[in-house]
């Protein structure tokens, strides 16, 4: 077929062949190295526990007398239904979960509230102040909370001061500790997505609500918020899905009865060596981590159908 | 013409409370980092010796070199495949599979780290049953699995940068007789810059703080300093840990002020952003 | 009446409900700024009165004061008899149209228009067939159910429309209505606005930097400069009688020329015009308050030319003579620029009635310019 010089020129930038050389390299790397881990954890949460190393045995097994054999068994899967321990440990997981998505979204939209409306001269360093600490070290910030919160601490230590306790409080190794830790380490995840939807909203349509009588509250709640949504939903998706697995902030700041599916999957792995176990919990977890994507994607399916148009128009704001 | 959202006294009280609480732990461990006490809860004056320590300490240095060789490998890697994927995302808005492109990009940004790292490690072992390689853990498979993890996170900064990019740029600068390759040498790559600065140092980082999956896909004799951070932590509180702490806490300001100089400049780059 | 003054102070009358809009002595300031100074105006029931000037001249605050977004620094607001200067912008009877619309994007077209009724607490029924009504009258029927972004820009700009008028306001402002159209849509737009307002009774208040546009829709025009208002009158006055220099030259084409040595005589003014080098003859209608012009302004569609040739020609009294420097055939007329003798350019315009005319002129002709008396605006200021 004969193709225009024009064409040509631009061919290798926009043509199939220009995107299969693009992608080529990375989409192999997702494959293997994202994809394909995946479904080994399915495969390996099916087999059998065995005492080597790696301490699971083979799901496809050759047999001189039956020729291939597929060597599965839905035992991890039955425990963690038989036993409640793993049942309190997703309770407790999503409870976290929920608890530390609320909090932070409470404390996240006056925030970005402050830095959408915020003079521009000021707006840089409001967003470092936010973004510096969520750079620091994750590790390192959990752990300066093990010393606030210790029994001679310098909270404990203030109260003690003002009198309004007698003797320390018993503030690490406890719930309490985990949800403080949780909030403070998810708190930029909340606010910087909450600060672009503000960023991006019209201000003139809360004047437009006013003056077609909206009060204040009602204009909040008819106007802002719908158009806000998209970043509420965003920031509480990424505080949400990753604590539900958070590892280690239950374990530094948590005490026994601190139960999440993070650390019950870690001390199967190293602490019990119970990998086809661990791999259960792990797509047990993976199946958290979807649904709340799939209920969604449902939902603006459902929208999309009921308002006869497609669902991403509704998205797009000015 | 877009007006302002109204400004508020008590949103302003609400931020000023909220960086306070994002700050005061970080402000306590630099402080007690200079304090002669073992004792971190308690202060008995200005000193350095936490510092001098922390030169005496060889795990945690070979822990901190390592680290660094990971951080900057990985993040090379995936600086380069994330623009790639990213390009290949803005450039064709429509193919088969682009969902499912999608889709893998972003789950790493919402997947718990400890699947990713169960899920590669027992991608590591598998494959090291079945053809022999990679042969033990460490360094190359720290590498990679950083890689698959801030992939995604530079496809994301770049990708959003992209979208912001004026397309008639890079027709205009074909219009001028650049060649395709000419015009995106000349023309794409220098705007899109900043933003691929700053996805390698969000790479970068990630890789450096990473503890869970380093702690899954490392193996004997490899540890990553979050991982002796975290076995020094495990054991109590450390007064040389608060001196490695402000030590990182300064790197990362230094850093980040230059990411912030680079994200500023991509922002206000002439293109009518 | 056009005043020089441009303050009208309102009546007790005006106050008392006569009048759909009474200011009285109004300002604005923002620190040392005086966005809007001491503006006085009364707007009758059922007028379209439009707010003429360019960008910072405090037309914008000015509306914003009426809306509710604003308040006053001094001065008081009288919409319909009440006092509004403490009343929040959700209260009043006043309702505008913003310059970029401001459509919610998140709701549909009847969500948009419903959105004030429901405010008010209205039965759905009674909503659902106001709705319909005025979503018929701007012509949307059919659209209730599109997103905002998915209409083209004249049916935003209706549904915009539409969404204020369906409260039924005592005054509707609007923020350059037609700002955001294209030259065809505007003109058939200004119709259709004009129709409605007739229709539906309700006063109007424009805003906007586009004299064209302030001339078709106003019954009458405030101009504003510098936070005041400068003169306000019918678009006929406006422009035949500018108050000011300033007024002039911001509607419309004109000529303005400085006058020396002012003689009253029995016909009315006599001067001279240095810088054309000619005599002038001013019109008997003397400048109120009996001053004498500084200036008088020449609307260039007042300027005959005609073609010299080889004759000897000179400037006379109400003439001058010139060569045409550029020629600008815009179809309906032709703007020509002639440098007189003295060096300093007249503007003149030719209507093109014949087929021919333009033929006439050339770049380069000596032509003679010279007008009627009646055709001098004096100017005090």
């Amino acid at each position: 077929m004969a193709t225009s010089p024009a064409e040509r020129t631009l061919r290798p930038l926009r043509s199939r062949r220009g995107l299969a050389w693009l992608l080529a390299a990375p989409l192999a790397w997702l494959v293997v190295f994202l994809a394909l881990p995946v479904a080994i954890v399915f495969s390996i949460s099916l087999a059998q526990q065995t005492l080597a190393m790696p301490p699971y045995t083979p799901i496809l097994v050759w047999d001189a007398v039956e020729g291939l054999r597929v060597d599965v068994t839905l035992e991890h899967y039955a425990f963690l239904i038989e036993d409640p321990f793993y049942l309190e440990a997703l309770l407790g997981s999503l409870g976290m979960a929920a608890s530390t998505t609320l909090i932070c979204l409470l404390i996240a939209f006056p925030m970005a509230h402050a830095m959408a409306t915020a003079p521009a001269r000021w707006r840089a360093a409001m967003l470092l102040a936010v973004i510096l600490p969520f750079w620091t070290s994750f590790l390192l910030r959990v752990y300066a909370w093990t010393g606030l919160l210790a029994g001679r601490g310098p909270i404990n230590q203030m109260l003690l001061a003002l009198g309004l306790i007698d003797s320390p409080l018993p503030l690490m190794n406890s719930n309490l500790a985990v949800q403080i830790g949780l909030v403070y380490a998810y708190l930029p995840f909340m606010v910087l997505p909450l600060y672009a939807a503000l960023d991006r909203f019209d201000g003139s349509l809360l004047e437009a609500a006013a003056d077609l009588g909206a009060t204040p509250w009602t204009a909040f709640r008819t106007v802002t918020l719908p158009l806000v949504w998209p970043g509420v939903l965003a920031g509480s998706a990424l505080v949400f899905i990753p604590v539900t697995g958070e590892f280690v902030i239950p374990d530094l700041l948590g005490g026994a009865d601190t139960l999440m599916l993070g650390k019950v999957l870690w001390e199967e792995f190293f602490a019990n060596r119970a990998w086809p176990q661990a791999a259960a919990v792990a797509v047990c977890m993976l199946l958290l981590v979807a649904l709340p994507g799939l209920l969604r994607a449902a939902w603006e399916f459902v929208r999309g159908q009921r308002q006869g148009v497609p669902a991403v128009a509704a998205r797009g704001g000015h | 013409m877009r007006g302002a959202l109204p400004r508020s006294r008590a949103a302003l009280v609400g931020f000023l409370l909220g960086a306070l609480f994002l700050w005061l732990p970080i402000v306590s461990l630099v402080v007690y980092s200079f304090n002669a006490s073992k004792l971190v809860t308690v202060w008995a004056g200005f000193s350095l010796r936490w510092y001098a320590a922390l030169w005496q300490e060889r795990a945690l240095l070979e822990a901190a070199w390592l680290s660094l060789c990971v951080a900057l490998m990985s993040a090379l890697l995936a600086t380069v495949l994330g623009t790639l994927l990213a390009l290949a995302l803005a450039r064709h808005r429509r193919f088969r599979g682009r969902f499912l492109v999608g889709w893998l990009v972003g789950a790493p940004l919402v997947m718990p780290e400890v699947l990713l790292g169960l899920s590669l490690l027992l991608l590591f072992v598998s494959l090291e049953q079945l053809i022999g390689w990679p042969a033990g853990r460490g360094l190359v498979t720290l590498v990679i699995a950083h890689a698959t993890v801030a992939l995604a996170y530079v496809t994301v900064v770049v990708s959003s940068r992209l979208e912001r990019l004026d397309p008639r740029l890079e027709e205009a600068a074909l219009d001028l007789g650049a060649g395709p390759l000419a015009a995106f040498f000349t023309v794409t790559l220098p705007l899109l810059a900043p933003a691929v600065m700053a996805g390698a140092l969000l790479a970068f980082t990630l890789s450096l703080d990473d503890l869970v999956i380093a702690s899954f896909v490392s193996g004997p004799g490899a540890n990553t300093l979050p991982m002796v951070v975290y076995s020094k932590v495990r054991l109590g509180l450390s007064p040389v840990v608060n001196a490695l702490a402000t030590l990182w806490l300064a790197g990362v300001l230094i850093l980040a002020l230059i990411a912030f100089r680079l994200w500023r400049a991509a922002r206000t780059s002439p293109d009518g952003v | 009446m056009s005043t020089a003054g441009g303050q009208v102070m309102p009546t007790g009358a005006d106050v008392a409900g006569g009048a759909a809009l009474a200011l009285r002595s109004v300002s604005r300031r923002y620190g040392e700024v005086r966005a809007v100074d001491d503006v006085s105006l009364a707007v009758g029931a059922g007028e379209i009165f439009c707010l003429l000037g360019a960008s910072g001249s405090g037309k914008t605050t000015l509306l914003r004061l009426l809306a509710g977004f604003e308040v006053p620094s001094a001065g008081d607001i009288f919409i319909a008899g009440r006092r509004m200067n403490d009343v929040p912008p959700y209260r009043r009877p006043v309702n505008l149209m913003f310059q970029q619309y401001a459509l919610f994007p998140h709701l549909t077209v009847a969500e948009n228009v419903a959105y004030g009724l429901q405010r008010e607490g209205l039965p759905r029924a009674e909503i659902r067939t106001r709705v319909g009504e005025m979503l018929a009258r701007v012509a949307l029927g059919g659209l209730e159910r599109r997103l905002p972004q998915q209409l083209s820009g004249g049916q935003q700009q209706r549904v915009a429309l539409a969404r204020a008028l369906v409260k039924r306001p005592r005054l509707l402002l609007l923020d350059e209505p037609l700002g955001a159209l294209d030259r065809r849509l505007r003109e058939q737009t200004q119709f259709e606005l004009v129709n409605l307002q007739e229709s539906l009774g309700v006063t109007f208040l424009v805003v906007t930097h586009d004299q064209d546009e302030a001339m078709r829709l106003g019954s009458r025009i405030g101009v504003m400069d510098r936070g005041r208002i400068v003169q306000v009158g019918t678009p006929r006055e406006v422009y035949e009688f500018p108050a000011s220099r300033f007024v002039a030259d911001f509607v419309g084409s004109v000529n303005l020329i400085e006058v020396a040595n002012l003689v009253a005589g029995p016909e009315g003014w006599r001067a001279e015009a240095p810088a054309l080098g000619c005599r002038l003859r001013l019109p008997a209608a003397p400048l109120p308050g009996g001053r004498p012009p500084v200036a008088v302004a020449l609307r260039p569609e007042k300027v005959r030319l005609s073609v010299i040739g080889d004759r000897e020609a000179t400037a006379g009294e109400n003439a001058v003579v010139g060569t045409i420097e550029e020629i600008a055939y815009l179809g309906d007329a032709t703007n020509y620029l002639i440098r007189t003798t003295t060096g300093v350019p007249l503007r003149a315009t030719c209507l093109n009635t014949a087929h021919v005319a333009a033929e006439g002129l050339r770049w380069g002709d000596a032509v003679g310019c010279d007008w009627p008396a009646e055709a001098l605006v004096p100017l005090a200021e």
